[in-house]
């Protein structure tokens, strides 16, 4: 094994560094490093490792954190912190990409189940992660040519209940593209019309389909971690989903989930 | 030809950027988030209207030994040409091996056998893509007791012998010069500085002792005044402003740190 390996290694598992410095030795042996190395490589600066560590460990920490605003408020801030230092000991690679978020939020749902946690606690990380996975999957806003703006009797209506209010585009801009003109639609049978109710406004997008996620696997279970969703975000006190319709609706768009029911 | 000066494109301040398109010469982008997310991408065409826009990717790991990614390199490459791209960019690091992957930029241990890897690495790099490619020097996190050439001559080594360019990170610069506690002039002059096509700049935060590369502050005078010894001695194409967060609210600031840079780049 080359020094560089054994470095990354030693980056990203704490209980390798704890037995380096307790016996490098054993570890420099243990990973087969070339005997003339061994004297200089123990003179590794541990200290600069260790901080080098909680550096990518906060890096992806951060980016763990901002995909689950509501299991956070729910399980609380500390021992979300807590759950994500046990994820950083069990999962010790140390992924960066958006796909390799999701494998890191999949591992910390485990750890969670592992913990014979509330089951709701358990529901609303499944849920954001399934927000973040069909997000990152198949980004519901197909700005690349597959949208148009359309209002017709069909509309898909959004259950209320459903509710996220982290946003990246407004939706005065959503709408300024689906209206373009040089949109059009190139998969009719899985669109969606999303209804802005207060100013009428209705936007026709193609459609992804969340519910073939692994934990999601009806309409049904989603409308029901909703529903968890709700009443503990009603009793934390935070505000009403109802009063932020608009916000909804990005959120929505944005992590490419909701929940359909016709129009009456 | 000179590209001027930019800012690296990042979605919570798109509104600002077009708001101050006329003060903001080009961008970079990190291609890796429209890689995973390749239905993001009409954002970047959509900036391509108003900017150049060059990709700077992370994860290349030219430092590692199990090689370059050509699947991540082609789909980089592929977007650069959509884009018209001048350049594409990495780190000189290593980011993934054997299957740690660190997502984040690791020091490379300096020995004549990494030496000669990296060159590779570079090398292959270079000859399936038809536009320049440039290498980052990057903070160092933690030095490896086993390395055998100073970083200086490393980095001048790399760019030589694979006929690289350099994208010159100033931050990074006074930041491992603060933490290794060595004359950033004298590094500057120990590398071939005829080849920097484009500089970063950024602002870091001091933790306890130690200089982070957060991204996240103003630019401070001990950089502005390496700019200043740098752009005296070489012909930059591109001075690039890299801020990740702590976006302030009055983006002028920002406007103001960007024509800083350009007074120092026309000069």
């Amino acid at each position: 094994m080359s020094a560089q390996l054994l470095i990354a290694k030693l980056c990203t598992d704490p209980s390798l560094r704890e037995e380096f410095q307790n016996s490098p030795d054993k570890v420099l042996e243990k990973y087969k490093i070339d005997p003339s190395k061994w004297a200089e490589l123990k003179e590794i600066n541990m200290f600069q490792i260790n901080d080098f560590s909680a550096q990518i460990f906060y890096g992806r920490a951060k980016k763990i954190r901002s995909q689950v605003p509501y299991f956070r408020k729910i399980y609380s801030e500390d021992a979300f912190m807590d759950l994500l230092r046990e994820l950083h000991s069990v999962f010790p690679s140390i992924p960066y990409n958006v796909s390799s978020i999701y494998s890191d939020l999949v591992n910390l749902l485990t750890l969670l189940e592992a913990k014979k946690s509330n089951p709701i606690m358990v529901d609303v990380l499944k849920y954001e992660i399934a927000l973040y996975y069909t997000s990152m999957k198949d980004y519901i806003l197909q700005m690349n040519g597959n949208t148009h703006w359309d209002i017709d009797n069909k509309h898909i209506v959004l259950a209320e209940g459903v509710y996220l209010l982290d946003t990246a585009y407004p939706l005065n801009q959503l709408l300024q593209y689906a209206k373009n003109p040089h949109f059009t639609e190139i998969r009719p049978e899985r669109t969606i019309s999303i209804i802005n109710r207060t100013s009428r406004d209705s936007i026709k997008f193609y459609r992804i389909d969340p519910f073939t996620f692994d934990f999601i696997t009806s309409i049904n279970d989603a409308l029901s971690i909703h529903e968890h969703i709700k009443q503990y975000v009603t009793k934390i006190g935070i505000p009403s989903y109802s009063e932020k319709l608009n916000q909804i609706v990005i959120s929505l768009l944005n992590k490419g989930i909701f929940v359909e029911r016709k129009e009456t | 030809m000179r590209i001027g000066v930019g800012i690296g494109y990042r979605r919570e301040i798109k509104e600002q950027i077009l708001e101050y398109k006329s003060h903001i010469d080009w961008l970079e982008f990190y291609p890796d988030h429209y890689i995973e997310n390749n239905n993001l991408f009409y954002e970047l065409e959509e900036l391509s209207q108003h900017f150049p826009l060059a990709p700077h990717s992370l994860s290349l790991s030219v430092g590692s030994e199990t090689g370059v990614d050509m699947e991540y390199l082609n789909s980089i490459h592929s977007m650069a040409l959509k884009l018209n791209s001048p350049w594409i960019s990495d780190h000189l690091c290593y980011t993934n091996i054997d299957g740690v992957d660190l997502g984040h930029l690791t020091p490379i241990e300096r020995t004549e056998e990494n030496l000669s890897l990296v060159i590779e690495n570079i090398k292959k790099v270079k000859t399936n893509i038809n536009i320049p490619f440039l290498i980052e020097n990057i903070t160092n996190g933690f030095e490896f007791p086993t390395n055998k050439i100073s970083e200086g001559e490393f980095l001048k080594r790399v760019l030589v012998e694979s006929d690289c360019g350099l994208l010159l990170d100033l931050a990074n610069v006074f930041i491992n010069s603060k933490n290794f506690k060595f004359d950033p002039y004298n590094f500057l002059d120990s590398i071939p500085l005829e080849r920097v096509v484009e500089i970063h700049l950024a602002g870091g935060v001091n933790h306890n002792g130690i200089w982070i590369d957060t991204h996240s502050e103003r630019i401070n005078e001990e950089i502005w005044d390496l700019l200043q010894y740098t752009l005296k001695r070489c012909e930059v194409k591109g001075i690039l402003l890299e801020l990740d967060s702590k976006f302030p609210e009055n983006f002028s600031e920002v406007i103001e740190e960007l024509g800083r840079a350009r007074k120092l780049l026309v000069s």
